[in-house]
């Protein structure tokens, strides 16, 4: 749901921050949460100058010397009417910061109200399609099943093409893609997708006229749900011999000296490797204490279900939403064994998409003394993390992949979400241009940039890891499925 | 505590404790004039991007005031700061 009060002017205008989560209901632009935090400092300022003020007043007896009396009186009545100017301006600043806050406050509320009725409403509407038009609910299933991990059987019977035709109709799909790139990157698309994911179950309960009360409580329960979902849509394609997942081995790719230590959350996006290795992982020292470790893990390298040797593919994509392991989680659990993290080893994990996921997945283990996590455009809203895990994650609306997550029910990271609808970085000659790392480091140079309370909490986190830190060493690494997926 | 009186001219005398304390009141409010000064600047735009509509009007108005109204706090501190000068001025005995 778009923030509808904001106003373009110049960038951030434009295309702001949208601030929510970490343990709070309210939701603004980092914008107005500075404009907050600014007229909250004038306030105090000024009761500080005020209380000087007063004291000034009293220093000086007018009676004490005839002939200055004048300037005296004159000095004195300057001072009590800047105390009264000043008492005003106070309260004013004051209730301007509090009219803020209880806006953000207040929208938050409404959005949460808003995402609640519109869930309820998609889940009504899917329950109704399953319980009065089966023959319609029965078609529509896969397709909304396969918004959690693209349509199953299509996708299935594609990666069982041979090459040749796989390759015409990936030409033809492409051109397809290109064509509707505008609205596959719509923020209400986004949100339809979103929304979809999240009424899976309850066409499927309709379609078995079970009460909807129960469908609600399985849900509750956990038992059903996105990862529910998806497990149902990876226990069918096992059947058919695709998104089964195989053994990995991961190796070195190389290693260097590192120069510098991460200066931002642009400089971290920028570190994710994007090259041959999936894993990058950076090794500081610190004085006196172990030494502690940086890990950034890339997305998405291998569309095909099947046949392929890249654990960062859709099996683990399907994998890691389903059952909370994948090819390329253990990926990266042999890389971090290899450069020596243990679970009392210090370390932050940074990913995008894929990277994002498999992040959370390892923070979410408890197998690992995680002391902070950055994803971008990750379908992590599944993914239970630890609160104590100071968490940013970055979404642009108009992405569908961490759309196909579903909601954030399980954790509460600070949510930053930005409309980058129009934006250079938006219109790449890309499928999905609002998901590109280049797109999500755009918006990691506006967070570095960002003063809203939440954020510089997490910034505050990350930068303490780092602070006295000596960067040590960077290595890459590589992993590969030992055999092929449905080999 | 004794004050000793001190002659000045035009006739009157002025002990040195009211000097020092027109001295503390003006060294001390061209502290707060400073701290004004400098808060004033922390102060948000009124005409950026945040709200539009209705809000927008009631913020923008909100922090145009407030603005305006740190120019007439700090336009009284000047004043009274140039009164304190010119009382100090006249009580140590000069034109």
């Amino acid at each position: 749901m778009a923030l509808n009060v904001m106003t373009p002017s110049g960038d951030g205008g434009e295309h702001p921050l949208i601030i929510s989560g970490g343990g709070s209901i309210a939701v603004g632009t980092d914008e107005l949460f500075a404009a907050s935090s600014a007229l909250r400092s004038v306030s105090v300022e000024l009761g500080i100058c005020l209380r000087e003020l007063t004291a000034i007043d009293g220093l000086v007896q007018p009676g004490r010397a005839p002939l200055a009396q004048g300037s005296v009186r004159l000095a004195e009545q300057g001072i009590r009417d800047a105390v009264g100017l000043m008492a005003r301006a106070r309260d004013t600043a004051d209730g301007l910061h509090v009219a803020l806050d209880r806006s953000a406050d207040a929208y938050g509320i409404v959005e949460r109200v808003a995402e609640r009725l519109s869930s309820e409403v998609a889940a009504r509407i899917g329950y109704g399609l399953g319980f009065f038009l089966p023959a319609i609910a029965i078609g529509a299933l896969p397709g909304l099943i396969g918004l959690s991990g693209i349509a199953l059987p299509g996708v299935i019977a594609f990666s069982l093409l041979p090459p040749e035709q796989r390759a015409e109709l990936t030409t033809a799909l492409q051109g397809w893609l290109h064509a509707n790139s505008g609205v596959l990157s719509d923020p209400l698309f986004a949100s339809f997708v979103r929304h979809a994911v999240m009424s899976v179950d309850d066409v499927g309960a309709g379609l078995l006229h079970a009460p909807p009360e129960l469908a609600g409580a399985l849900g509750l329960l956990g038992i059903t749900g996105v990862a529910a979902s998806s497990g149902a849509v990876v226990g069918a394609g096992r059947g058919m011999g695709v998104l089964g997942e195989t053994a990995v081995r991961t190796h070195q790719v190389s290693t260097k000296p590192l120069a510098t230590t991460p200066t931002g959350w642009d400089d971290r996006a920028g570190r994710i490797p994007r090259g041959e290795a999936q894993v990058r992982i950076d090794r500081y020292s610190v004085g006196g204490q172990p030494d502690r470790f940086e890990v950034f893990i890339s997305g998405t390298r291998e569309f095909a279900l099947g046949g392929d040797t890249q654990p960062w593919d859709m099996t683990s994509n399907l994998n890691g939403i389903a059952v909370g392991d994948s090819g390329s989680v253990r990926a990266v659990e042999q890389a971090m064994a290899e450069a020596g993290i243990t679970a009392e080893t210090p370390v932050l994990l940074t990913g995008h998409s894929q990277g994002g996921l498999v992040a959370a997945l390892v923070a979410g283990s408890g197998d690992y003394d995680v002391r902070g996590l950055y994803t971008l455009g990750a379908p992590a809203a599944d993914v239970s993390v630890p609160h104590a895990v100071p968490w940013i994650a970055v979404e642009h609306t108009g992405d569908i992949v961490p759309a196909t997550s579903g909601e954030w029910v399980s954790s509460d990271p600070v949510l930053v979400r930005r409309d980058i609808t129009g934006l250079p970085s938006a219109t790449s000659d890309s499928f999905f241009p609002t998901h590109m790392l280049p797109a999500y480091r755009d918006t990691a140079v506006l967070l570095d940039g960002a003063t809203e309370g939440r954020v510089a909490e997490v910034d505050r986190r990350f930068t303490d890891f780092t602070e006295t830190a000596i960067p040590v060493s960077s290595t890459t690494y590589r992993s590969v499925r030992t055999t092929p997926v449905g080999g | 505590m004794h004050t000793m009186a001190v002659s000045v001219m035009g006739g009157g005398s002025v002990d040195p404790a009211f000097l020092l304390a027109l001295e503390n009141q003006q060294r001390r409010l061209r502290a707060v004039i400073d701290r004004v000064d400098e808060v004033r600047g922390r102060l948000p735009s009124a005409q950026g991007g945040i709200w539009r509509g209705p809000a927008h009007s009631v913020y923008s108005s909100s922090v145009d005031r407030l603005t305006g109204e740190f120019g007439t706090i700090q336009a009284r501190l000047e004043a009274s700061l140039a009164a304190t000068g010119a009382a100090l001025s006249v009580a140590a005995g000069q034109p």
